[in-house]
């Protein structure tokens, strides 16, 4: 009776207890793991999205600003514990310290804009931000260059346009632009030769936001407003990004019209019976404003032949086609047949081109280019064997 | 020949030894009982006590294991210093340090710096120096061994390795 007695104090008092902490351990032990599944599964459903941006605001007297945006795309709460600027040539953190080492929650489905710019004071190369979550996730940006402290792919965001309209061939005109303020602008002046009266420039210069005075010179000194059509004042003033461009419209160059020179280069002497050619080549004067395109049929319809000529033979092919200041081409090459002579006595051709009004137009101004006359006589020998 | 038994005489028994003995008997079989059976419950008592102890150290060992977490944050190859912090729910003490090449195999656990304890805070966040550092070209990995703190015997190096968990950050 005792020994059963015993025997029941002993299940009772060890086996059952060792059981019951065996059961307690283990159910403990299976918390634990179901904690730190859901603690995995919580850290794997993390998905934080980090975007840079840069902002300009130097009319706020705010500076450049770099921005980081956090979007917290996962159906969980975010804590960032801290965020990372790191270098990424050097592998190290900028600054040796975490850029921000304030808590952030950002909420699922939503964003959150921080200022970061204090980190990268006078920082240049590239950088990449890396966000540590409270539960352990690290989450980088895309690496971005930046050039003294600023962003360099927000450097200049808007694209200030200056057009120079009607300038005079052979000038120079500078185009300088001084920025006010916070403002900047690349380039800062830029010079055009003119190639032809009354041509048009556009040219276009990335720029922040503020206000930039635009000057406009020609050979070197400030056009004055007698000299401007539009706009009233040089220099021209424009804020972007409310305005964008700026137009100088020059008063427009008066063109002349030159006069052509025409000539006609025949050989001297020809057999009778014989075809040759013979070719018409036109000069512009060097004082010419613009090109001129050749007016081909008027010159070839101004050709008169007289002498021992066989009618109805004369052809021409036109070449040249446009002809630039100071230049000379050959506008037509023409055939023709001289005509047998009756008797052994040589005989001639003369072939004469009438001065024109219209031997050309001008490409800009759409003005007719007159032209001079030219004659040239040819001897026309008899053959030998008559 | 016929015996006679005479009747004991009255009002007196006669006194014999006999009870005394059964008495004696049954007095050391019960002391011998209770005496084996109290051995018998300090015995239990003292295996299931051992028993308990051991499992307790066993499921804490697990359960720390499953507790610990290590992230390094940060990295300076420059000045091979390591940024790191615990979001776990135990201290954890750092055993080693290296940063390698990633074209190259890990090199284990190498004891290469003084164990250094980084509480369980995911605000607190620690430096680690004096990594060491193997030749090659960049990528590098930079590894850390870790265990819980408590687990940690400065004299059983093997023990600890079996409790020791990796953490890794890449750094280019």
């Amino acid at each position: 009776m005792v020994g059963v007695a015993i025997a029941i104090a002993i299940f009772f008092t060890t086996l059952v207890p060792l059981y019951l902490y065996m059961s307690t351990l283990h159910n403990l032990y299976s918390n634990e793991l179901n904690y730190r599944r859901i603690r995995d599964i919580d850290r794997a459903t993390e998905s934080l999205e980090i975007a840079i941006e840069g902002t300009v605001i130097p009319l706020s007297g705010m500076g450049n600003q770099i921005r980081l945006v956090l979007k917290n795309t996962s159906p969980l709460m975010i804590r960032v514990q801290r965020i990372w600027a790191m270098d990424v040539e050097e592998a190290a953190p900028i600054g040796n310290d975490p850029c921000i080492q304030t808590p952030i929650d950002v909420s699922p489905g939503w964003n959150t804009s921080l200022r970061i710019d204090q980190c990268l004071t006078n920082f240049t190369g590239r950088a990449q931000f890396i966000a540590v979550t409270e539960r352990g996730r690290l989450f980088a940006s895309t690496p971005v260059l930046i050039v003294g402290g600023r962003l360099a792919s927000g450097l200049y965001p808007y694209t200030l346009t200056v057009s120079v309209i009607n300038m005079k061939r052979g000038d120079e005109y500078t185009i300088l632009i001084s920025p006010q303020g916070d403002a900047d602008i690349q380039p800062r002046s830029i010079t055009y030769k003119a190639t032809a009266s009354n041509e048009n420039i556009s040219l276009s210069f990335g720029a922040t936001a503020g206000t930039f005075l635009v000057y406009l010179l020609e050979n070197g000194e400030l056009i004055g407003p007698g000299r401007l059509i539009a706009p009233s004042t040089n220099p021209a003033e424009v804020t972007l990004p409310d305005y964008w461009n700026v137009v100088f419209i020059l008063a427009r160059t008066e063109i002349n019209p030159q006069t052509i020179d025409i000539e006609i280069m025949a050989p001297s002497r020809v057999l009778e019976g014989e075809s040759f050619s013979f070719d018409i080549t036109l000069s512009l004067p060097a004082q010419a404003g613009e090109n001129v395109r050749i007016n081909h049929m008027a010159i070839q319809n101004s050709i008169t032949l007289s002498g021992d000529y066989e009618p109805g033979t004369l052809y021409c092919i036109p070449l040249g086609d446009i002809l630039t200041p100071g230049s000379t081409t050959i506008a037509l090459r023409c055939n023709l047949n001289a005509a047998d002579l009756r008797g052994n006595n040589p005989g001639s051709i003369t072939i004469t081109i009438h001065a024109l009004s219209n031997a050309g137009t001008g490409q800009d101004s759409g003005l007719a280019y007159p032209s001079d006359s030219d004659s040239t006589s040819i001897t026309v020998r008899p053959q030998r064997q008559r | 020949m016929n015996a006679t038994i005479s009747p004991p005489p009255k009002g007196r028994r006669p006194r014999t030894s006999r009870g005394d003995t059964i008495l004696l008997a049954e007095i050391l079989l019960f002391a011998g009982v209770v005496t084996l059976g109290v051995a018998l419950w300090a015995l239990s008592l003292g295996y299931v006590s051992s028993q308990g102890t051991q499992m307790s150290r066993e499921y804490d060992r697990m359960i720390s294991q499953h507790r610990i977490l290590l992230v390094i944050e940060a990295a300076s190859l420059q000045s091979n210093i390591v940024w790191v912090s615990n979001p776990g729910m135990n201290d954890v003490i750092v055993l080693s340090c290296t940063i390698y090449p990633k074209t190259q195999p890990s090199p284990g656990i190498r004891y290469n710096i003084e164990p250094t304890v980084v509480a369980a805070s995911p605000e607190r966040l620690e430096t680690i120096q004096g990594c060491e550092r193997y030749p090659g070209e960049p990528p590098y990995i930079v590894e850390l061994w870790y265990m819980p703190a408590h687990l940690y015997n400065r004299t059983d190096p093997a023990r600890n390795v079996m409790s020791a968990q990796v953490a890794r950050y890449e750094a280019r």
